[in-house]
């Protein structure tokens, strides 16, 4: 038996959850003119190098990313760059073309730049105050709760769900993941929610079974007092779940007309859209895609670097090219973070190390695109070999928590001056 | 298993299953490499069948009478977690027969085995790792995340802090770097014949490692040029200081608390110490581990992972799995059996060779999520895939599931058609009696004389109750 909103209403949880229910779409509707963050995780550490050349360093460039020894290079050619070169639209500074290009799969990402709404942060990583930059753990938990050197038995809430906890949200909640359980989206009062994408969140009663009777046992059965933390956690979890499905239904029935996803992470977009459009009330969502842990083989192999950058790229272009054609991108800011970037000197494997510097894209209406921060040097490193960081990442968070409205001392811990992107 | 517990007394039971070798493994004998293992032909480059294969490993898991070792293995498969999208070749087979092998045994030998199988070369690229330009992947996960952690550990598991109140790092980058020489030169090599999960060989070459003296951890060090370097360095790596502390948490948050106490800790990293060179180390542990007081303190304080939701009602009911094609069909049954079991753990994100980034750690808390609930109460993972109406694959009715709960041998266990004896004894197998609340809810849903359609409905409840979503 597919159980649809109404029997939801009717057969599980019965009037409480009609009153909660109905009080969510009221409390949506009075937030929906607020700003929306839409951070895309890109898991495993992004070669910041390979997704933004700095042409300007090409020759340094070619010669770090050729292992010596021969057998090939991770180096774009010049030739392969031009068609991706930063844009000489009147709305970026001139300056910057032919300063930088995108990786040659990216075109879809130099059209966005040239909308002026693009803001590339180069230079961007770990503070030298982190005492173990180059940990996935370590790095992912940084980005995700904007804090450093964090004791992983106690981690804090994620910078996401601290910031929307105190700013007015529907009543699904201030944050939803598309991709499993993310820290970011933790808030000190919830865990926020977890969507596979709204079609498929759905429930079924097993089909043979006397329907009714079941769902009035298990609605009891979900209001015995719990006697443990364990089992409130999953008797709270699954109250917010039924309470969830019947929205997340009417969510899927929404953008039919969204460009046909080709991959993961273009799912989880269509999937944020279709929460964006159902005016969900949900003002902070994550999105994560992997595989950016390139240690070989980075420009080959079943899913390199070059794929994932194009994919990321198409992804990001049809989500905010689609929010635009249907009048919604104006509340809407998309962010990208990655653990950390990648070793400047390819390895013998073909691929890159753990490293120090990237780059992170931040796109929106509201955002005043063009270049922050200082393009790092390729000839002179960090004390470990790697492209030395100009850009704390959580000066670029503490920016985005302001613009929402948000308390950035106070999630951040520390006070940092405006970059002025948004 | 839950009669022969009850049977035997819990600490004779747990005594047996900790020395594994001497429980007959017949019911896991299915775990043969599956006919649809391997593309036709035979080949040295030849794809798994990766469905079939992971649909072994769960078969076995659910009919093994080892079943700590079980438990064990896919703490270590977790642990040392690699992903099937990367590791396309059969190779992976003896990978889960070595984890298993060792997952009882002593951690420093589970490592060094680990470290050379071609999965893991492959995972963390120690294939092809030179030491003229090396690729330190596998140097900095072996430490991080496989024996010693980032931070220096006190034997309570909280960490060493400096003067000015900050963690200690257990390496620099310099360390990794000179590890990473250290255990260069090893390549996985292809022999151009033969069974495709045994044609390979792992090779060194000394002119491609760094031996001799070393200085990395804070000591001056002599590596051998030759193919027990692997070996030597994790040595040095399971006896550090950090190393017990490291481990016994993450058992313990595994499989008991996520909060362990201090003194849990210290308690056990004592009994890690104290077997650190025998042969049944972890066994040892584990023994330690469910003897602590704080064993027993912590029931129904940790939530069941997705494999465990399931699994533990096929274990504790009468599960049932195809093992031979029924009269008239010729389907292979190492093809098909445990593929519903892999569809269902898919659905709830439990993919066991499918981690979801690059550093696979299931934190049981992480994955109580929506995403899960969904799963387990609608269709994806539906416990009711596995009741009555699924009888074997092939036939003309039931979901087609290989795998199911039988309700007629049920019921004759049962002894009894009556519906509060059919409720008493559901909540004891399932949920250890249950409060009274989910007593009185399953008992009422059941009435006097339950059909067998209520019978499941009751099963259905009991497993989606809260009350059974924790350890």
């Amino acid at each position: 038996m597919l159980i649809k909103r109404r029997s939801v209403l009717q057969g599980i949880a019965g009037g409480a959850c009609t009153a909660f229910f109905l009080k969510g779409l009221s409390a949506e509707a009075a937030s929906a003119s607020d700003m929306i963050v839409v951070v895309i995780g890109l898991n495993g550490g992004n070669d910041g190098l390979n997704t933004v050349i700095p042409l300007t360093q090409y020759s340094a460039y070619a010669a770090l990313r050729t292992p010596p020894e021969g057998g090939g290079t991770i180096a774009f050619s010049r030739a392969s760059l031009q068609a991706t070169a930063f844009d000489t639209s009147p709305k970026v500074a001139a300056a910057e073309a032919g300063q930088f290009a995108f990786g040659p799969t990216m075109g879809p990402m130099r059209q966005l730049y040239a909308t002026g709404h693009l803001a590339v942060l180069t230079g961007i990583g770990m503070p030298a105050a982190e005492l173990a930059p180059l940990s996935h753990f370590n790095a992912w938990n940084d980005w995700s709760t904007g804090q450093i050197n964090i004791n992983e038995a106690s981690l804090p809430p994620g910078w996401l769900g601290a910031t929307l906890s105190t700013l007015p949200s529907g009543a699904l909640g201030p944050t939803a993941s598309t991709a499993g359980g993310a820290q970011i989206i933790i808030g000190p009062n919830g865990p926020g929610l977890v969507v596979g994408n709204p079609g498929s969140f759905n429930l079924n009663y097993p089909y043979n079974i006397p329907g009714f009777l079941l769902g009035d046992a298990f609605q009891q059965m979900l209001s015995i007092p719990t006697t443990t933390t364990a089992a409130a956690m999953s008797q709270s979890v699954t109250n917010a779940t039924l309470n969830a499905v019947g929205a997340m239904q009417d969510y899927a029935q929404l953008a039919a007309d969204y460009p046909a996803p080709q991959t993961g992470l273009a799912y989880q977009l269509q999937a944020i859209t279709q929460m964006i459009m159902g005016n969900s009330g949900i003002r902070g969502y994550v999105a994560i895609d992997g595989g950016y842990d390139t240690h070989s083989n980075q420009n080959g192999g079943g899913n390199p670097h070059t794929q994932l950058v194009g994919n990321l790229s198409t992804s990001i272009s049809q989500f905010y090219t689609y929010l635009r054609q249907k009048n919604l991108s104006k509340n809407v800011v998309i962010v990208t973070m990655s653990d950390f970037g990648r070793t400047p000197a390819a390895n013998l494997s073909f691929g890159t190390d753990h490293g120090a510097a990237s780059v992170a894209f931040v796109l929106g209406d509201r955002v005043t695109g063009g270049v922050y921060g200082h393009y790092p040097s390729l000839t002179k490193f960090d004390p470990n070999g790697n492209l030395a960081v100009n850009v704390d990442f959580r000066n670029m968070l503490s920016d985005i928590i302001v613009a929402m409205g948000g308390n950035a001392t106070s999630v951040l811990g520390e006070t940092f001056p405006r970059l002025g992107f948004i | 298993m839950v009669d022969q517990v009850v049977q035997q007394g819990s600490a004779a039971w747990l005594s047996q299953q900790l020395n594994w070798q001497s429980i007959d493994d017949t019911h896991g004998q299915l775990n043969k490499p599956p006919t649809g293992y391997l593309d036709p032909g035979s080949c040295n480059q030849c794809l798994p069948n990766w469905n079939a294969f992971e649909a072994m490993v769960y078969q076995h898991d659910l009919l093994t009478k080892r079943q700590v070792q079980a438990k064990l293995e896919l703490h270590w498969l977790d642990h040392f977690s690699v992903s099937q999208a990367q590791i396309d070749h059969p190779s992976m087979y003896n990978y889960d027969a070595v984890v298993r092998a060792n997952a009882l045994g002593n951690f420093a030998h589970l490592v060094a085995a680990v470290a050379v199988q071609p999965a893991m070369m492959w995972w963390l690229d120690n294939d092809g790792n030179i030491a003229q330009a090396p690729n330190v992947n596998w140097a900095r996960e072996l430490m991080q995340l496989y024996t010693i952690g980032e931070w220096q550990l006190n034997p309570d598991g909280s960490q060493v802090l400096d003067k000015q109140g900050n963690p200690i790092p257990n390496y620099a980058e310099s360390d990794i770097k000179a590890m990473a020489k250290a255990m260069s030169g090893y390549h996985a090599v292809f022999l151009d014949s033969g069974n495709p999960m045994a044609n390979y060989l792992v090779v060194f070459n000394p002119q491609e490692q760094l031996g001799g003296h070393m200085k990395f951890l804070g000591a001056n060090r002599v590596v051998p040029n030759n193919q027990s370097a692997i070996t030597y360095v994790v040595n040095i790596l399971a006896h550090h200081p950090s190393a017990a502390p490291f481990q016994v948490t993450e058992l313990l948050k595994r499989f008991v608390t996520e909060t362990p106490s201090p003194q849990y800790i210290s308690d056990i990293v004592k009994v890690w110490l104290q077997y650190d060179d025998a042969p049944d180390q972890i066994a040892k542990v584990v023994a330690a581990i469910v003897a602590h007081p704080d064993f027993a303190a912590a029931y129904h304080s940790m939530p069941k992972q997705p494999i465990e939701q399931l699994f533990d009602a096929m274990r504790a009911l009468p599960g049932e799995m195809q093992t031979s094609p029924p009269s008239g069909f010729t389907f292979q049954p190492y093809e098909q059996a445990g593929q519903a079991l892999e569809g269902m753990m898919q659905a709830v994100n439990q993919d066991i060779f499918g981690p979801p980034n690059v550093f696979s750690f299931y934190l049981p808390g992480h994955l109580m999520s929506m995403t899960t609930t969904v799963a387990r109460i609608g269709q994806a993972a539906n416990i009711n895939q596995l009741l009555l109406n699924s009888p074997p694959q092939g036939t003309s009715s039931g979901t087609g599931a290989d795998t199911w709960i039988d309700l007629p041998i049920l019921m004759k266990r049962i002894g009894s058609e009556s519906g509060p004896a059919i409720a008493k004894y559901l909540l004891d197998a399932l949920v250890d009696g249950g409060s009274p609340g989910l007593r009185h809810v399953v008992t009422e849903y059941l009435g006097e004389r339950p059909s067998i359609s209520s019978v499941e409905g009751a099963i259905w409840l009991i497993i989606n109750s809260p009350e059974y979503a924790v350890n």
